[in-house]
């Protein structure tokens, strides 16, 4: 299912994409024209799906983030990007028994295919996330004779100590600004993250994001 | 069977028989245009004419210039024996050529890094034969993609050449399916991160090394541009016959993406102006070849007696001057350093440093002082000192004249490590990595007394703190090296040289218990020290 989503998207980026592209492109206007990029203010609300051994303990994440963009003639856009993301814990684990939140503090930037209406992109950011965890894990893994690893098992544990901590943090995306009105865009986006956070249980994930841009120059 | 007996060939021979015909067919080309040239005579002004000059004190000195109407000449004083006779070449002015690297050039790009990540898969899964097939980590599945996005990134055992050599290559590889496809610097830097990150994800059964992403990415940044620049100086578009074809080689084999684009454009074999920044004003090679003594055993002490010597041979590629060029410019000034000696790694350095930005904080004809962000690679792997790094160093260069020639220089810097590798005194991966990862920070000091392009006494010292994130992860390092290197200038383009220095690591382990146990004699606090001393002799052309 995950798989058929990821492909969804791909295929229904691109041919959105392609649609754009064909659409009668204003007449060039001088090297430093934009016809809808300028530097941008993006207010977004996301929810993530984990996975890997991470999902087998916080199952999802819902959070804002606040962006600011700075255009780069003629597609580009320099972002810095602040957020607070609160993690689920899984169904079968009691909700009491702890939280995980995060702020990341991150750094990037995102490549527009065109300057129209519609503004599919691609986005790149990485930076840290300050973590604030309550309840921790850490992952067994079960070998077979020849040393192989055959299983992994998760074993919540207690957090005595570095309650607080600062991982590196990496996301690559997709994703499509649609020119309202005026200043005013609205954001869809899909991101996969790859966040560190243990070596056996790195944060990984897909997000979606719905936001509101508000073009700035404009 | 059907792997070894029909894919295997194939794989082998026929990108080779596609090259060597694309090669064939170029070099002919540059050959006979040559002898079209002497053929013809200059008849068209409509378009461009193009002014080469060589003279007899050098192999090649070049004065382009084209006016705005895009007029130049072409002048050879010796080639055709017309001593100071206007020769002009008949296909340089008859086309208006656009060169291939002045617009961008997007799917051919993505069809080189398709290529570049499909040929070492290729190489790993048809080609090398594997002990144990299982250990084949080509054997990519969708299965093994979807393992590597779902668990994400870890740090790898890979050896320290793979890791800090192997990989920055590849990145630059990269980085020039961009950069010589028409995308700038910065531009290009996504190619070089795409790429990188393509094949951590996709290429490999491992999951994504993150080491290797930032190894690959930055150093390949770094070593790219640089090979990129050194490739542009070698190849000239106004060269014929057999030098052309030499030059072109030369070219090819500095910065291969660049020189299977200009054979598939056509542009190995083609006449036309030189870009105007093809050579920078300042550019000095220097080789230098010596002996040098040092103490592979980290106690110091005993380094008169149990000392190990090897032959060294190194070269300095210094291009730009990073007091003089433009220092928004990336990598208007550079230096790439490489070494190979005769224990140990081949390669025992390699270094590149390039400018990102910068300004003038003062500048005067006695004094100038100049703040420069650049980007640094580092590769040292010698009998007593292993160290690899992708940093990004902000630094002051200043310059006191005190002679017509001689000058006081010196640079202080603070250095982010984004990803450095000192080894560990007690883990050593399955796969051969003895030494531990980590981002950190460092300073760099230096001052020397110069005359022309000879250090007449320098003074460096370099302090690196590593804190560790591969596992095992609870430790950190500090190394250090000291080193005073002075000479004597015999003539303008040699040098006698003598260099004494300290390389030492401090290294401080907190395992926990578990790891503890499995350690005989278990130290929290080690230090390391490796006294060296060098004699050389150097050669410089400028």
């Amino acid at each position: 299912m995950k798989k058929f989503t990821i492909s969804f998207l791909i295929l229904f980026t691109s041919l959105l994409s392609a649609q754009v592209m064909q659409n009668d492109e204003p007449a060039e206007l001088g090297p430093n024209y934009s016809n809808f990029l300028s530097d941008q203010v993006i207010v977004q609300g996301i929810y993530i799906r984990t996975l890997g051994n991470f999902n087998k303990v916080w199952s999802s994440g819902t959070g804002v983030y606040v962006n600011y963009g700075m255009f780069f003639p003629d597609h580009n856009t320099l972002n810095f990007q602040v957020g607070y993301i609160e993690y689920n814990l899984q169904d079968d684990l009691d909700p009491q028994l702890g939280s995980l939140t995060i702020i990341p503090i991150l750094i990037g930037g995102k490549y527009f295919f065109t300057d129209s209406r519609f503004m599919p992109y691609v986005s790149f950011m990485n930076g840290i996330n300050i973590i604030n965890q309550t309840v921790g894990f850490y992952v067994e893994e079960i070998l077979d004779e020849d040393g192989h690893v055959i299983d992994e098992e998760v074993h919540i544990e207690e957090i005595t100590d570095n309650s607080r901590i600062v991982r590196y943090a990496f996301q690559v995306g997709l994703g499509i600004m649609i020119n309202i009105v005026s200043s005013l865009n609205i954001d869809l986006a899909v991101k996969y993250n790859s966040h560190f956070y243990q070596t056996e249980a790195m944060n990984t994930g897909f997000e979606y994001g719905f936001g509101l841009v508000w073009s700035l120059n404009k | 069977m059907i792997n070894k007996f029909t894919i295997k060939p194939l794989v082998q021979i026929v990108p080779i028989l596609f090259f060597m015909t694309l090669l064939f067919t170029s070099l002919s080309n540059a050959q006979s245009n040559s002898m079209q040239n002497e053929e013809q005579e200059s008849t068209k002004f409509d378009n461009q004419i193009f002014l080469a000059i060589s003279n007899a004190s050098s192999s090649l000195s070049e004065l382009d210039f084209n006016n705005r109407n895009g007029m130049s000449l072409a002048i050879d004083y010796n080639k055709y024996g017309l001593n100071n006779n206007l020769y002009v070449t008949q296909s340089s002015f008859n086309d208006d050529y656009v060169p291939h690297d002045s617009t961008k050039h997007f799917w051919l790009g993505v069809g080189e890094i398709a290529l570049l990540e499909f040929i070492p898969w290729a190489a790993a899964k048809w080609v090398r034969d594997w002990e144990n097939p299982e250990d084949n980590w080509a054997n990519v599945t969708t299965d093994t993609w979807w393992n590597n996005i779902s668990k994400g990134w870890e740090y790898d055992g890979d050896a320290f050449l793979t890791n800090f050599f192997a990989h920055p290559y590849h990145g630059s590889l990269f980085y020039n399916a961009g950069r010589s496809n028409g995308y700038n610097f910065w531009e290009s830097t996504a190619w070089a991160t795409t790429g990188s990150a393509l094949w951590e994800y996709f290429g490999e059964t491992f999951r994504p090394a993150f080491n290797d992403w930032i190894a690959t990415t930055v150093n390949g940044i770094i070593l790219g541009e640089i090979l990129h620049r050194l490739s542009v100086v070698v190849t000239d578009n106004t060269a014929t016959g057999s030098r052309r074809v030499f030059l072109e080689i030369g070219g090819a084999l500095i910065n291969p993406v660049r020189g299977f684009n200009r054979l598939i454009t056509g542009e190995t074999a083609r006449v036309y102006p030189n870009s105007e920044d093809r050579k920078p004003d300042d550019f000095i090679f220097k080789f230098d070849a010596g002996v040098r003594r040092i103490d592979e055993k980290g106690e110091g002490d005993e380094f008169a007696t149990k000392g190990q010597q090897e032959g060294l041979l190194a070269i300095d590629f210094l291009y730009g001057n990073i007091l003089k060029d433009d220092p928004m410019t990336p990598f208007s000034s550079f230096r790439l350093s490489a070494a190979i000696g005769t224990r140990g790694s081949a390669l025992t350095r390699l270094q590149g440093k390039g400018n990102i930005f910068g300004w003038d904080l003062k500048n005067k004809k006695t004094v100038q002082h100049r703040f420069v962000s650049t980007l640094d690679y580092n590769y040292f792997s010698n009998p007593g000192f292993i160290y690899g790094g992708a940093s990004s160093v902000q630094q002051i260069f200043s310059r006191y004249a005190i002679g017509e020639k001689t000058n006081i220089v010196t640079n202080v810097g603070a250095e982010l490590i984004l990803m450095g590798a000192t080894p560990t005194d007690y883990f050593e991966d399955v796969e051969g990595r003895n030494y531990d990862f980590g981002p950190g920070v460092g300073i760099n000091i230096a001052g020397a007394v110069t005359t022309g392009v000879w250090d007449i006494v320098r003074l460096r010292y370099t302090s690196k703190w590593i804190w560790t994130q591969s596992e095992p992860a609870d430790s950190k390092h500090h190394v250090h090296a000291l080193f005073l290197n002075g000479g004597y200038p015999i003539t303008n383009f040699f040098y006698a040289g003598l260099g004494a220095g300290v390389y030492w690591r401090e290294s401080d382990y907190n395992y926990p218990s578990d790891i503890v146990d499995l350690i005989d004699d278990y130290q929290t606090d080690i230090k390391i020290v490796n006294p060296v001393v060098m004699l050389y002799l150097s050669m410089a052309v400028y």
